[in-house]
């Protein structure tokens, strides 16, 4: 027997408008109960049904573009022995998929630890170097605004995330909008993905709008696929799936 | 799908070919913008091409997969919409129903004369629901609001409504 609350759960998902909790709520239910596993993949069925008979081609160009991003971008592994998780997905695993590769990090940012180190040395009176630049102005906006800044809008699970570096700056800037806010017992982590692994660029979280706006120096992402995951309070040293926005 | 799961990128060309249509249709039926659109089935098709190792034939096909995937993010793009623009509005201005082409298109396969009568056969109160969540891309929300209805009700409807349906199609093939 189905509760009244799996039910409205379920309909939410045939519809699409599942919150992160409930769909967290959902799997959770689908792990445990194969009658619900079976209700869940049969409603969603029968949506896909009605919804495939909507078919309508979209314009040639968008086939190209396609096929052009993904070719930027990595694709999730699962590990095996993964469960079955609901609406037709894998169980994703709790531990790192993608692994840390400690010395190529202290390779790629030794020059930007010198220079941090070297900025460290101005670092006086407790004032952080971070709160305004030299002339006042706002550190975001001075990447922002910087000539060379380029732009990069993350995708997946959740949207609203672009990144913004300069190299100029030496610093990339995260902004996000109508983020899902966290409760104090988790994070949102921006790693820079590479072929043999990720490293943390450090954590952010939206405030109660939803709305992030945060600057981080010491990271180049020239090269490598941005990600974002969900990460206990404080981060992680290693990326746990998934991926929810990358680019 | 086990080839695109393998990073084939020949197969995964393979089946944006097979499923295009049907994901722009779906993505396109919630937000009735077609380069909106566009946007969201490119998110929609790198989705899948990032998350495919996540897709487990034994609980759905790859259309079910993904048709699910595309609705959630024409979803998710209507929320963030809404808090830029008056949506109510732009449906009044850009929501035909287009009944003739709807029509047209279910008539078009075996699966759509199952679908068709199977649709039939549902109570009045529950196709209606269910032509508004699935064929007119409407929210629950914006159900409720065009029935005046209480949200229970419209997803209790729809819970209903799909369960049948559920039978009903499994049952005949």
């Amino acid at each position: 027997m189905i509760s009244d609350r799996i039910d409205e759960l379920i309909a939410l998902a045939a519809l699409g408008e599942l919150s992160v909790e409930d769909q967290r709520e959902l799997d959770d239910a689908a792990r445990r109960d194969q009658t619900v596993a079976a209700e869940l993949d049969e409603a969603l069925a029968a949506a896909a049904a009605i919804q495939r008979q909507q078919a309508e081609e979209p314009p040639a160009a968008l086939r190209d573009a396609v096929l052009a991003a993904i070719t930027s971008i990595p694709q999730e592994v699962v590990l095996d022995g993964g469960e079955t998780d609901a609406v037709g997905v894998a169980q994703r695993p709790a531990g790192p998929v993608v692994s840390f590769e400690a010395e190529r990090a202290r390779r790629r940012f030794r020059p930007v630890l010198l220079a941090a180190a070297a900025l460290a040395l101005f670092f006086v009176g407790g004032v952080a170097l971070v709160a305004t630049n030299d002339d006042g102005s706002d550190p975001i906006a001075a990447v922002i605004d910087a000539p060379d800044a380029t732009v990069r809008s993350l995708i997946g699970e959740i949207d609203g995330i672009t990144v913004i570096y300069s190299a100029s700056e030496g610093a990339l800037v995260v902004e996000g909008d109508g983020l899902a806010v966290l409760d104090d017992t988790a994070t949102y982590q921006l790693w820079l993905v590479g072929d043999d692994g990720a490293t943390s660029v450090g954590t952010f979280r939206p405030d109660a709008d939803g709305t992030v706006s945060q600057r981080f120096g010491d990271a180049d992402p020239i090269g490598f696929v941005l990600g974002v995951t969900r990460e206990p309070a404080g981060g992680s040293e290693s990326p746990t799936l998934p991926i929810l926005a990358s680019a | 799908m086990q080839r695109v799961q393998a990073g084939d990128d020949a197969a995964f060309a393979l089946l944006y070919d097979e499923l295009a249509g049907v994901v722009f249709g779906t993505v396109k039926r919630v937000l009735r913008d077609p380069a909106m659109s566009e946007e969201v089935t490119q998110e929609v098709f790198v989705e899948l091409w990032r998350t495919a190792a996540r897709f487990d034939p034994a609980r759905a096909s790859v259309s079910t997969w993904v048709v699910t995937m595309a609705r959630r993010r024409a979803v998710d793009r209507v929320r963030r919409e809404q808090s830029q623009r008056d949506r109510i509005e732009r449906s009044a201005t850009q929501h035909p129903r287009e009944a003739d082409s709807t029509v047209d298109t279910v008539v078009a396969s075996i699966e759509a004369e199952r679908v068709a009568r199977a649709m039939a056969e549902l109570p009045e109160e529950q196709r209606v629901v269910i032509e508004m969540a699935f064929i007119d891309g409407d929210s629950h929300g914006d159900i409720a609001t065009r029935l005046d209805l209480p949200l229970g009700t419209v997803k209790g409807r729809v819970r209903l409504g799909l369960k049948k349906l559920g039978g009903k199609l499994g049952a005949s093939q």
